[in-house]
């Protein structure tokens, strides 16, 4: 046999010996590629169940795959015969002892002499032996295998029914989530306006709430629209809070001034109860025994009802001119006109109860908007980018609140009121820094944090630098530390008046805040009587 | 090239693996087991190289190279290394000679050196200035003696023994002379059915002999044949490999040897690998260099080359342990 014969025998087994490899090997990148495609499937079809998140179409998937799969195909073939790989292969598989190896080293440096060939003949016999079919056979791939089992899971992850509870979560990825979505929040809205009974929601909130569920039931409308509505409904539905608050305060103090008269005792238990339907009935027991009360008694009744008028809470003003009336009548002995003054003040208490259970039922409802409001946001078929955006802006204050994180819909702390409409100015710190750093107006606060802090006591900070010549803030700073006002109100009013002003415009008070804001203030207040 | 040139090679590969095969079962006759120990000193006969045999006293040290000397046809000197032994008791020295004339003239008196087969026992034992007198002779296979070279006649075999238990009045050899010999092999405590053999063939009236096998030409043409051995590139550069991975500053080093060694092998380590596998090759009928070839004799050739650092004193690492993890890190090239 020629030195060229036993050459191209070798170089010719390699050629075969090389196919078989990269069959092989084109085999393993397939079952590769095909896990990963169909993970990815698979992740596709699992992570809406699991997270609120859009995905791609599974078209996209698999053609991505395809042509990445056909692109690394092509590299990889690129560059022709890697015959020195297959030397490598058929020594190894063979157990040759780098015979073919050696051979084909040899063979490619074109080098004679007789041990060369001696060793290219040999090798030739060799490769002549050799079956490359055997030597290098077809391997599937045990990654097919799990290639399979994601495909089983991927027809499994088919059979479930789309309206699962599983699926809840995926009512966003795609347009009939969306609307399935959209179904459930106007279902909701609509308990809400049902549930609650249009007789006791305000009338104003009861319009909005109307208009978000109009909204959600337009088709072209977007979940940022109805975010919009639901939170000026819930604007609404929160604005007599502030109103019921200073109504409490006043019956307390009304309370107050009753206190120890037996003529009253029944009035003054029920109010203590907060029944004021109770009080209201036991004023209209005591107008009807007015008749039958001893003259010391009825002069005694008169003064404290005389007394009780006298109070300054403009919130019950219905209810204290009618018991001036009935105060007057008494100390006139005109106990008709009297008695007929005691039941308007029963009847001015009924009004109240009935403006604080409409007000509880708003708070219900507001509530309910809130929590709405909250879900919303988190629709990513609704444009979250844009809701989140959008509750960011109606929180920043004068563009100055700038984190992000204070955007978050659950931060009810930092929302803005906007109760007329306008966002006016920056929010400063109306309640002291504890920490003593400087205050800086136009600053946001988060009043929730602050008023806590101030709740806690023995908590506060030493003031080491009380020597210190203090401006204005760290005055009003100090008094709230010392939960005490060592200087006179007007002097730090003006410079806090601007940020109290700013925080209850610019920043969203919740209302079960509200009464311990309201508070507050007022312990800062001076005694005007005075 | 001829069919008949490359059947004259076949044949001299069948030779080649014939006359080692007698050779060796020759010395099987006298020494029992040891065959690594054989196969390592017959290679390095072939393979131009000199042994060192280290292992305790009365394990067959000087047995085995006085039987390799029995079975070959070649000249056999035995120097006993003591200290007092003087560089010129080995190589020789001028003395006065005086001629059947009453004329007197220096001549040259060749030492025990001047042989084909030098048994250097307890090589060790020997001051250093003593033992570097063998350092010429070794590599360059010659000696000088004052302003005169004298070349040895080839074959020129040293096989040197040493006691690593007894420190004490002993010179360890110097890295320039370890570094001269082929394989340092390691004698080890004979196994209970090969001490059962040892006794029944030493404690009889007769002792076993070995008969001559080989000759001074027979060996020098199967020397001749070992370094035709043809070696491809990817084996070359796996032993190349193998070679760099003992040294210890280079991006190749094991994490072993950056630990444990001082200094790494040197190239003479690498042509020990080399010339070692071809031999190896031939010994297995092959007429290439395998990669197991070169792995097969990888620890006699390389421990001796690679020097510890203290830590790896301090820890009496094993060279041996070192050359087996590189041995098995390092990777067969796959092309």
């Amino acid at each position: 046999m020629s030195r060229a014969t036993e050459r191209s025998t070798i170089t010719a087994v390699l050629r075969r010996i090389d196919l078989k490899v990269r069959f092989n090997q084109t085999l393993h990148h397939l079952s590769v590629a095909t896990c990963l495609v169909l993970s990815a499937l698979l992740l596709i079809e699992v992570a809406p169940l699991l997270v609120p998140v859009s995905v791609p179409p599974e078209t996209l998937i698999v053609a991505a795959g395809s042509a990445a799969f056909l692109a690394f195909l092509i590299w990889s073939q690129v560059g022709g015969w890697r015959l020195e790989r297959a030397a490598g292969v058929a020594d190894q598989r063979a157990g040759l002892h780098d015979e073919i190896k050696s051979a084909y080293w040899f063979i490619r440096q074109d080098d004679s002499s007789p041990w060369v060939d001696l060793l290219v003949g040999r090798a030739a016999q060799t490769a002549r032996r050799l079956d490359p079919r055997r030597l290098v056979p077809v391997t599937i791939p045990r990654r097919f295998g799990l290639a399979l089992v994601l495909f089983g899971l991927l027809q499994v992850m088919a059979l479930v029914p789309s309206d699962s509870p599983l699926l809840r979560f995926a009512a966003a990825s795609d347009s009939t989530r969306f609307e399935r979505a959209r179904e459930a929040y106007a279902d909701e809205i609509r308990d809400l306006i049902d549930g609650e009974g249009d007789e006791l929601l305000d009338e104003d909130a009861l319009a909005l709430l109307e208009a978000a569920l109009e909204e959600l039931e337009a088709a072209e409308t977007s979940f940022d629209d109805v975010l919009r509505d639901l939170r000026e409904a819930q604007d609404e539905l929160d604005e007599g809070n502030l109103e019921m608050a200073a109504t409490r305060d006043a019956l307390e103090e009304l309370l107050q001034e009753f206190a120890g008269s037996n003529e009253l005792a029944e009035f003054v238990d029920a109010m203590m109860n907060q029944n004021l339907s109770d009080a209201a009935e036991g004023l209209r027991d005591l107008s009807d025994q007015l008749g039958d009360l001893a003259p010391q008694d009825l002069a005694e009744l008169g003064e404290r009802l005389q007394d009780a008028s006298q109070i300054d809470e403009p919130v019950i003003d219905e209810l204290l001119e009618a018991l001036r009336e009935a105060a007057d009548a008494i100390s006139e002995d005109r106990l008709e006109d009297a008695k007929e003054a005691l039941k308007r003040v029963a009847a001015a208490l009924e009004e109240i109860a009935q403006r604080q259970a409409r007000q509880e039922a708003n708070n219900d409802a507001s509530d309910a908007a809130e929590a709405m409001q909250e879900a919303l946001a988190q629709q990513p078929g609704g444009s979250p980018g844009q809701a989140q955006a959008q509750i960011a802006q109606s929180q920043s204050v004068s563009g100055e609140q700038s984190d992000a994180s204070a955007a978050s819909p659950s931060s009810e702390v930092t929302r803005s009121e906007g109760s007329d409409g306008t966002q006016s100015g920056p929010a400063g710190n109306a309640t002291g820094d504890p920490s003593g750093n400087e205050l800086e107006l136009g600053a946001s606060t988060t009043l929730e944090a602050q008023l806590a802090l101030e709740v806690i006591d023995g908590e506060t900070p030493e003031f080491a630098e009380e020597e210190r010549e203090l401006d204005p803030e760290d005055l009003f700073q100090e008094a709230s530390r010392q939960q005490s006002s060592i200087v006179q109100y007007s002097d730090v009013r003006a410079p806090s008046q601007y940020s109290q002003g700013s925080a209850l415009n610019a920043e969203r008070i919740p209302w079960r805040y509200r009464s311990l804001v309201k508070k507050y203030f007022l312990a800062i207040r001076p005694d005007e009587r005075k | 090239m001829t069919t008949t040139q490359l059947d004259s090679i076949d044949s001299r590969v069948s030779e080649f693996t014939d006359q080692f095969q007698i050779v060796k079962e020759e010395i099987s006759r006298v020494i029992v087991g040891n065959g690594e120990i054989i196969d390592g000193t017959l290679i390095s006969l072939l393979s131009k190289g000199h042994v060192l045999l280290e292992g305790i006293p009365g394990i067959g040290k000087t047995k085995i190279v006085a039987t390799v000397a029995d079975v070959l046809h070649l000249a056999f000197s035995r120097i006993q290394f003591t200290p007092d032994l003087m560089p010129g008791d080995i190589v020789g020295s001028d003395v006065v000679h005086e001629s059947d004339t009453g004329e007197k003239h220096l001549a040259f008196q060749k030492g025990p050196i001047f042989t084909n087969i030098l048994l250097a026992d307890e090589i060790n034992r020997a001051t250093p200035k003593t033992q570097s007198a063998l350092l010429e002779a070794m590599q360059e296979r010659s000696v000088t003696v004052g302003t005169t070279t004298h070349r040895l006649r080839p074959p020129f075999f040293v096989l040197a023994t040493q006691n690593p238990l007894e420190m004490e009045g002993t010179y360890p050899l110097p890295e320039a002379q370890l570094d001269r010999f082929f394989y340092k092999l390691k004698i080890q405590y004979p196994e209970a059915d090969h001490m059962h053999e040892i006794m029944d063939r030493t404690t009889r009236r007769e002792e076993p002999e070995a008969g001559m096998v080989l000759d001074r030409d027979q060996i020098l043409v199967m020397r001749d044949t070992a370094r035709s051995v043809p070696i491809a590139r990817s084996v070359q550069d796996y032993a190349i490999r193998l070679t760099l991975a003992t040294h210890p500053d280079t991006p190749h080093a094991h994490p072993l040897t950056q630990r444990y060694a001082r200094f790494g092998a040197s190239p003479r380590g690498t042509q020990t690998l080399v010339i070692g596998g071809k031999v190896n090759a031939l010994l297995n009928g092959r007429v290439h260099v395998s990669c197991e070839d070169i792995r097969a004799f990888m620890l006699p050739a390389l421990r001796h080359r690679v020097l510890l650092n203290f830590e790896g004193e301090a820890e009496r690492i094993d060279t041996d342990m070192i050359l087996e993890a590189i041995m098995k890190d390092t990777p067969e090239p796959s092309e």
